[in-house]
């Protein structure tokens, strides 16, 4: 059953340690304790994982109350990590009995531990050694020689095992079972041979094995990257979160005298819960990155030489201004990167309209050029994704939609694999090959590449044959829909997208049948030759189901990189301003600016980058991005850059893009400055400066304002901080993301 | 010992093995067998410890690393699950066997009345030990726990047959007995557990698809 989303917990009435307290019905003995502040201490037990009671560490007494008003002990104590609470029950975590098996459970988990604290990378931070530090005994019985085993056994590149210290808590192996559904890590053989290993000691490759690294209680997983690096007690951590996609996991990056040494997920139950991807937990260190622009630099003499700030502000203003008003405002143009946070995309933009009054704004790198304009905005009634993270295991279906979930979006994977593992929520999957969601999905349609059309409309054709007339009743403009896909019956789909007429009324039937959908559309439908009506098909098949109003229901076009989302609210685009408002609605934003905007709309990328070609666009700017890299296009961007006459690119690296610059910013990379994402599911998170920066790299958004400050002679903005206030004054939505708001895990933006 | 430092010292693991690289070796009526015994449960991961047998009879005897790999595809179970099982239990050969396994019970009973003594006369006239398998391949020498016959001590067990109130002549004259079968005490035992699981109906129909 998928888990509803307000469900009311029934409350039980417990008592630990002599206080009372409610606690949700079912809920685990070891979290009630921590209410109280009880410690029980744990191995096995994880939060986020099924409990198993294999290491009896967490045992307590516990008794139940009878009708007479007496307690009635149960013999034995018991495993708190395994017991739900129920009406009555009454525990203690300390007594004596108790405090005599902690010390004999860790005595017995000791016998075979090689106690190589000292060289091992968790010591310091290591819930073996603390929980015997405050549980254990002071010495043991056991004199006997310990089991040998192999002691830095690489199972990957990430991660090297230590069969010595593993104590056979089973975390590591339930959680490629249960979590990542891999299942790459089994216990071989039995007692106390029993140890965690991969198939043959093949290579653990899956996606996310660095995870087993940090829920390890021991040091027998340690990370290759970070092995020997620091010590806890001399590293500096930071939170902050991960910008290598536009799930936003949150993080905890340390960093040793200023070098990032290791990635740590950090929780937040309404995001990655407790998990990193492989990509995120290690990603290269950008920051020490041997490319990276470390001042400005000014082409001369067909070089870039290193100059001053003010010098490289003056040329662009120079060239910029120079160029607008001799061939207009259509002469400038920007392009903004998604890997910038909010307050720089909002500032890009408002340096463009407000600085240079022109619209020539895009940051899409995708084939998706679109008008993202009222009327194709997605049932939200704007163009952001419906749901949240968590609907995912509210609905009764989630069909996939042109992505490659786990590659694109791997948090959005685990929390769909995880709906189904444990809600029984269904999956639909429907993408040219086969991909990793296949493994859960109940149905796949695996159609030729760039069919995706076909396919959608054949599926909004056969839903309309199968819903029951009154749920299509109230449904606006259903004739028209109807007449629109007349001619997808299924023999037409067929041969359109290779998918038989059988799997296409199955997977219908599946959609009809579903009380609730969730749509996850990914990067085939951004990249779609003709996406715009794709969206709009799929946008008719969320109404027509009836999921557009439904709260664990709806459509969701996933951005592809860390900030697209942020990207379109923050109105880097070249028809819409910040908030989804059209061009025509400018006054409000004119107020809160003090300056007259431009009512032309500007360049898409496409066209912008055609425009460089053709010469009417003379300057082009492009911030934080490596279109010759990433644009659908490669050949169009390459052209477009290499052509156009002055060329402004503000990045981290020296990117292939970078390459062709006149000018070159050297920009703060993410650790190294502050500032908030926006994530596929709206939530607004903050990031903070672990690191500090390198060499003479500024923050984007302090480039933009003090461009803007010469310009237009107003305050600058002083920090994110205040650019975030402005936002919030301009796109009301984002008022409660302000920073004061926003604390450890973030808001999501609601439209209304 | 060494085996560990050999382990530590490859810093580069291989590959696992693609699907389509496993050779599969199950025969027709194997893979029919398969299938009646997935049939009796609710999953196909429950016929997990039947299907390991069904392996260890197509494969001469032993779980290897391919036959491990075969048994988790046709269950679609990950190989690491599968070799965690296959591990776990003792009757799951991961080495190669001789024909005859001669598994003598050394538990309390079968030890009272001379069971050590057999094993060193054994040990002798096979010039092995406990544990290895005579160069030729025909025997290997084990020793196992308690076989439930005490009644009858000292026990050996050799494939699907128990030999009973053993002494130094009947073991001459079943060694002598042994190296002139064909047998292979192995895959017969395997085969017997099989056997066991599936239904006369299973076995019916499985045979009847086979005149
Ligand atoms: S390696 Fe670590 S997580 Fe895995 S079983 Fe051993 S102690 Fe537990
Ligand atoms: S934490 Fe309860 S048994 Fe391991
Ligand atoms: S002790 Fe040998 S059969 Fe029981």
């Amino acid at each position: 059953m998928p888990r509803p989303k307000h469900a009311e917990p029934k409350l039980v009435n417990i008592e630990i340690n002599g206080i009372a307290l409610q606690v949700p019905e079912g809920e685990y003995l070891v979290d009630a304790a921590k209410r109280v502040e009880a410690d029980v201490p744990v191995f096995c037990y994880h939060k986020y994982m099924e409990a198993v009671g294999m290491c009896r560490m967490c045992l307590v007494d516990v008794g139940y109350k009878q009708p007479d008003g007496s307690v009635r002990k149960m013999p034995k104590p018991q495993a708190s990590c395994t017991l739900p609470c129920s009406e009555g029950m009454v525990a203690w975590t300390e007594t004596e009995q108790i405090i005599k098996d902690r010390k004999a459970v860790l005595e017995f988990l000791l016998i075979n531990h090689p106690l190589d604290c000292p060289i091992c990378d968790r010591g310091g931070e290591c819930p073996l050694q603390n929980n015997t530090q405050f549980y254990g005994p002071s010495t043991s019985r056991y004199i006997e020689i310990k089991r040998h085993l192999p002691k830095s056994l690489p199972l990957s590149d990430h991660v090297m095992l230590d069969l010595e210290r593993c104590i056979q808590c089973g975390r590591c192996v339930r959680f490629t079972e249960e979590v990542s559904g891999d299942a790459q890590l089994a216990f071989l053989f039995r007692g106390a041979q029993t140890q965690p290993h991969t198939f043959q000691l093949t290579e653990f490759n899956s996606r996310f094995s660095g995870n087993v690294i940090e829920i390890c209680p021991v040091g027998a997983l340690t990370s290759r990257r970070y092995r020997f690096r620091a010590r806890p007690w001399d590293i500096v951590t930071q939170k902050t979160i991960c910008t290598g996609c536009s799930n936003g996991c949150n993080i905890y990056l340390d960093s040793r005298g200023g070098e990032m040494v290791r990635i740590n997920a950090r929780e937040n139950p309404q995001v990655n819960e407790t998990w990193t991807c492989d990509k995120g937990k290690f990603q290269p260190n950008i920051m020490r990155a041997p490319n990276r622009i470390q001042q400005p630099m000014i082409r001369k003499d067909g070089a870039l030489q290193p100059v001053e700030w003010h010098e490289a502000y003056a040329l662009i203003l120079e060239r910029f201004q120079d160029e607008r008003d001799k061939g207009g405002v259509n002469a400038v143009a920007g392009f903004a990167g998604q890997r910038m946070t909010n307050e720089d995309l909002y500032l890009f933009q408002k340096l463009f309209r407000a600085g240079f009054g022109s619209n020539n704004i895009d940051h899409r790198l995708t084939r998706y050029q679109g008008d993202l304009n009222k009327d194709l905005y997605t049932p939200l009634g704007t163009f952001a994704p419906q749901n949240e993270m968590r609907d995912l295991e509210a609905t009764s279906l989630i069909f996939i939609f042109g992505s490659d979930l786990i590659d694109e979006q791997p948090m959005v994977y685990l929390r769909a694999r995880k709906a189904w593992h444990r809600f029984g929520v269904k999956a639909l999957v429907a993408y040219p090959v086969p991909t990793e969601a296949e493994h859960f999905a109940e149905n796949a349609l695996r159609y030729q590449p760039g069919s995706e059309l076909a396919l959608a409309s054949g599926l909004l054709r056969a839903l309309l044959g199968l819903l029951p007339a009154e749920k299509l009743d109230g449904i606006e403009g259903l004739e028209k829909i109807r007449d629109s896909v007349a001619s997808c019956d299924p023999g037409w789909v067929e041969a359109q997208t290779g998918v038989a007429p059988g799997v296409l009324e199955r997977a219908a039937r599946m959609i009809a049948d579903s009380p609730s959908m969730m749509l996850l559309a990914g990067e085939k439908v951004w990249n779609h030759r003709e996406a715009q009506t794709l969206i709009h098909m799929l946008t008719q098949i969320t109404r027509v189901t009836g999921n557009a109003d439904k709260e664990e229901g709806g459509l969701n076009l996933m951005p592809l990189a860390a900030n697209g989302q942020g990207a379109i609210d923050m109105g880097a685009l070249p028809n819409q301003l910040p908030g989804y408002r059209s061009l025509a609605e400018k006054a409000s934003l004119e107020a809160v600016w003090g300056c007259t905007l431009p009512t032309e709309p500007g360049l898409a990328s496409d066209a912008m980058f055609q425009a460089c070609l053709e010469s009417s666009v003379k300057c082009l700017y492009i911030a934080g991005a490596n279109p010759v890299a990433e644009h659908y296009d490669p050949t169009l961007a390459a052209r477009a850059v290499q052509s156009v006459e002055f060329l402004v690119v503000q990045d981290v690296l020296m990117t292939e893009t970078a390459q062709y610059a006149d000018v070159a910013l050297p920009a703060c990379a993410f650790a190294e400055r502050e500032g908030t994402y926006t994530n596929f599911e709206r939530r607004a998170q903050r990031t903070w400066q672990a690191v500090p920066p390198t060499g003479e790299a500024k923050p984007d958004w302090r480039i933009f304002s003090e461009l803007l400050l010469r310009l237009t002679q107003q305050t600058p903005a002083f920090n994110p901080r205040e650019v975030m206030k402005e936002v919030g004054q301009v796109f009301p939505a984002y008022a409660a993301c302000a920073y004061d708001h926003l604390k450890d895990q973030g808001v999501r933006w609601q439209q209304g | 010992m060494d085996r560990n430092v050999e382990l530590i010292r490859i810093t580069e693991r291989p590959k696992p093995p693609r699907p389509e690289e496993i050779p599969l070796r199950f025969s027709e009526t194997a893979v029919q067998e398969l299938d009646a015994l997935v049939s009796h449960y609710p999953d196909k991961k429950s016929a997990l410890l039947p299907a390991l047998w069904l392996a260890q009879r197509e494969y001469g005897g032993v779980l290897t690393p391919e036959a491990i790999a075969e048994v988790a595809l046709r269950l679609e179970r990950s190989y690491a699950e599968v070799e965690g099982v296959a591990t776990f239990y003792t009757m799951y050969n991961k080495q190669q066997m001789g024909k005859f396994m001669l598994e003598v019970c050394t538990n309390l009973s079968c030890m009272l009345c001379g069971s050590y003594r057999l094993l060193e006369y054994l040990e002798e006239k096979l010039g092995i030990r406990l544990g290895e398998t005579t160069p030729d391949g025909l025997f290997t020498l084990t020793e196992v726990e308690c076989l439930n016959n005490c009644g009858d001590a000292p026990v050996m067990q050799v494939g699907d047959v128990y030999c009973r109130k053993m002494s130094v002549e009947k073991m001459d004259a079943l060694i002598d007995q042994l190296r002139g079968s064909d047998e292979h005490s192995v895959t017969r035992l395997a085969d017997a557990i099989v056997n066991i699981q599936l239904s006369a109906a299973d076995k019916a129909r499985i045979a009847s698809e086979h005149e």
